[in-house]
């Protein structure tokens, strides 16, 4: 008897979806995947090249022109001005014509061949974190290496053999090792936690009002419980994102270079999880929401921070006690962060204990949201 | 009907669903609270850090502590071999390992050099990127000191003189506009502009949709020669507006409310979370209207392709995150492919959200008056572009056009 009840409720959902909200059944298929396509192709450049940098050479001898060339070598820096003032400098970085500037001092050779020292001004707008960020750490690059060298000769200058030279200038080396994302480049950095936020938008929208839609038309009343209800309503929802999340990771996979470094049985848990999660929560919101469209704006406010909070760009460690406490309550602060971590690392370490959050937490709102359900189905009968 | 009594109506039609003034302030003070929060530490520090000493020696302890010493460094543990380092890295206990090797001191004390074993966790690239180059920069000074020694040793001359031999080329930095790289002034900005827009986008939906609802129930009351309620009785004009005009009524309304909802924000930022605004107010306010006018005129005419507000909604909360990735907030335009740039370049959050982070930081945007004349291109388009439509739907009888099935 309540498997044939539960069968007629998915049944019925399913051809609600498909007959009456068509459009929004293409969405919740669709959104996923076409964010992973955008951003993709947002961030088919992975990593930031090509700076346009202004170059101002104050020294105009051979040293000066062989550092710069390694400005102008490295692909990080397109040197796009050689100006002849700083006023120029100025007026070409106010106006944006170029995010950074490399200043080399009147007898930069000569003081280095004197031993006397020199330094340069390297000068980065940084309205843009990721822009001056990169800027930055190639420029450091450069000037370390430059100096390193030239330390070197310096020595080789006292009737030093250049190995010992080297020691002299150079004598701690340190040997920089990027697990996981070697280029630190921002697909892997940001794509799969994106089509996570996709995948939950996309069920905000269409899941949204499924509980007050059943409030407002009374179709199950007579049949099934609150519990069977909602569990049942589940069901299409839950498909359609899951093959939605996983079209969309494969998307990434194919045609964005995602590696893909784990286990899919891992994401295929991870992922169930998430969205088991997100539409208990979703159940919640519908169960206590007035209307339909209330259903779907009020869970706005929850649904969309969670691409910042999910600790996916800034980390959950930076987080003070109210954000940490606020991203608890979101499914998807224990699932970006994991997707990311199989597919790049080909392990997640907090993979199983998330699992288990995201389940306590889908029974507590399911639980609430039956309590609050089954209180409006009762007032109605 | 004047266009000032259009606005009038559109102003007591809000009255009576306060749910538009509720998107309009409430969704862009909400997010203000939520992200504030988020970014209250400003920038990234207490970085995970496992230490590991093979070498155990004077030296290396010295510059162990110089890592410990480090803010943007919160050394979690310390291990004495690599393999008990890749476990905690592994099991993500540290996001950044440093490795000081065996026979360290007796390298560089013999006049050879060591190499320090810096090893980090990139698939966030946002905490490690920083804190490498600190370790970085450490690890230099370090190295600069004890290069200073040795050179005294060998060449006999003095400590100052000896480092300009061994770091002959200095590098000053100097940072513009942002020079902590603070992550409250590079991101909330954007979002801010983001929640203005849907919370106009809303309320822009809502009054399309109260609209049609109002015109359905004139047509049901004559048909059914009803007697109409009060509060339709008072508005029943919607019919004899023209098109422009009614349109142009809501655009004015909802964008000077989205305006003032944009200036009640920038006075937070000022007065409660202490941003400093270099720009002029009477530039910031400007850019703000503009940008509002070409929301609300989006907003008009992204609803007019819905059949109901539902609809409206359910599609339109697909926008915001794709409109804030696509707005080269974060990741910049320059850096995208020439046609996803074009299409990044047809939203206003686009030229707002940036616009907007350069008055803060800069005080002054060379794309201003670019930014400005696109944002009004765009929002004249849209206007456009909605009367179409609308007139398309007066003609053929269909009320609605919804795009999908």
């Amino acid at each position: 008897m309540k498997s044939g009840a539960f069968r007629q409720i998915v049944q019925e959902e399913w051809e609600y979806l498909r007959r009456r909200n068509g459009s929004v059944l293409v969405l919740l298929l669709l959104l996923p995947v076409c964010y992973s396509i955008l951003f993709g192709l947002v961030y088919r450049q992975n990593v930031i090249r090509q700076l346009p940098t202004a170059v101002y050479d104050q020294d105009q001898s051979s040293t000066s022109r062989k550092y710069i060339r390694l400005f102008e070598d490295s692909e990080k820096f397109n040197v796009t001005a050689y100006v002849d003032s700083q006023e120029e400098m100025e007026r070409l970085l106010r106006e944006e014509s170029v995010l950074a500037a490399i200043a080399v001092p009147p007898d930069f050779a000569k003081h280095i061949k004197q031993g006397r020292g020199t330094e340069t001004v390297l000068i980065v707008n940084s309205a843009n974190n990721t822009l001056s960020n990169s800027a930055i750490t190639f420029a450091w690059e450069i000037n370390r290496s430059f100096s390193a060298a030239t330390g070197q000769q310096l020595f080789e200058g006292l009737n030093r053999m250049p190995g010992e030279a080297m020691n002299l200038a150079y004598p701690v080396h340190v040997s920089v090792r990027l697990l996981h994302n070697p280029l630190s480049g921002f697909s892997p950095f940001m794509l799969a936690g994106l089509s996570v936020q996709g995948v939950q938008i996309a069920l905000l929208l269409a899941a949204g009002p499924m509980l007050v839609r059943e409030v407002e038309e009374r179709r199950f009343a007579p049949v099934a419980s609150s519990a069977l209800l909602m569990l049942g309503k589940m069901v299409p929802y839950w498909l359609a994102s899951l093959a939605a999340s996983f079209i969309a990771l494969l998307v990434q996979v194919q045609f964005f270079a995602m590696p893909m470094r784990g286990s899919w049985l891992e994401i295929f848990v991870l992922v169930n999880a998430f969205i088991f999660a997100v539409l208990c929560v979703l159940q919640l919101f519908s169960a206590l929401s007035p209307n339909q469209l209330t259903a779907v704006q009020i869970p706005m406010i929850y649904i969309m921070p969670g691409t910042l909070y999910s600790g996916l760009s800034w980390p959950v460690f930076a987080m003070n006690r109210a954000a940490e406490l606020y991203a608890a309550f979101m499914p998807v602060r224990y699932t970006a962060e994991n997707v990311r971590d199989i597919m790049l690392a080909g392990y997640a370490p907090t993979l199983w204990a998330d699992c288990r959050a995201l389940l306590c937490g889908a029974l507590a709102a399911f639980l609430a949201a039956r309590f609050v359900f089954d209180r409006k189905r009762r007032r109605i009968a | 009907m004047t266009l000032w009594q259009v606005i009038r109506r559109e102003k007591r039609q809000c009255a009576c669903d306060p749910r538009r003034f509720l998107f309009i302030f409430g969704a862009a003070i909400v997010y203000l609270l939520i992200f504030s929060v988020l970014f209250a530490p400003d920038i990234i520090r207490a970085v995970p850090t496992v230490l590991c000493d093979e070498d155990q020696s004077p030296l290396s302890r010295d510059l162990l502590q110089r890592f410990e010493h480090n803010e943007r460094m919160h050394v979690t543990s310390w291990v004495s071999s690599q393999e008990e380092m890749q476990v905690m890295l592994r099991e993500k206990k540290a996001l950044l390992a440093l490795c000081i090797p065996r026979d360290f001191s007796r390298s560089i004390n013999n006049g050879g050099y060591s190499t320090i074993l810096c090893i980090a966790n990139a698939s966030n690239i946002m905490p490690v990127s920083a804190v490498t180059a600190d370790a970085e920069t450490i690890a230099e000074n370090f190295n600069n000191e004890i290069a200073v020694k040795r050179a005294e040793l060998v060449t006999g001359q003095i400590g100052s003189r000896v480092l300009s031999r061994v770091r002959p080329v200095r590098t000053e930095l100097r940072v513009m506009h942002n020079p902590l790289q603070s992550f409250t002034l590079f991101y909330l900005i954007g979002l801010l502009a983001a929640a203005l827009q849907q919370g106009v986008f809303f309320a822009t939906g809502a009054s399309v949709f109260q609209e049609e609802e109002r015109r359905d129930g004139e047509r049901g009351e004559k048909q059914a020669e009803a007697v109409p309620t009060a509060a339709l009785q008072g508005e029943r004009v919607s019919g004899q507006i023209p098109f422009w005009k009614l349109t142009a009524g809501k655009v004015i309304w909802y964008s000077a409310l989205g305006l003032l909802s944009y200036l009640v924000i920038i006075a937070l930022l000022v007065w409660v979370l202490g941003m400093r605004l270099k720009a002029g107010i009477a530039a910031t306010v400007l850019a703000g209207g503009v940008y509002m006018v070409s929301v609300a005129s989006l907003g008009l005419c992204f609803a007019s392709f819905f059949r109901t507000e539902l609809r409206f909604v359910q599609f339109s909360i697909a926008y915001p995150l794709a409109g804030f990735i696509l707005s080269g907030f974060t990741w910049p335009l320059s850096a995208m492919p020439p046609f996803v740039r074009a299409l990044a370049n047809l939203l206003p959050q686009t030229w707002f959200a940036n616009l907007l982070r350069e008055l803060f930081l800069a005080g002054y945007s060379p794309l201003y008056g670019k930014a400005l004349v696109a944002m009004a291109c765009i929002g004249a388009a849209c206007f456009g572009l909605c009367l179409i439509v609308y007139n398309f739907q007066h003609k053929t009888r269909n009320p609605f056009c919804d795009f999908l099935p």
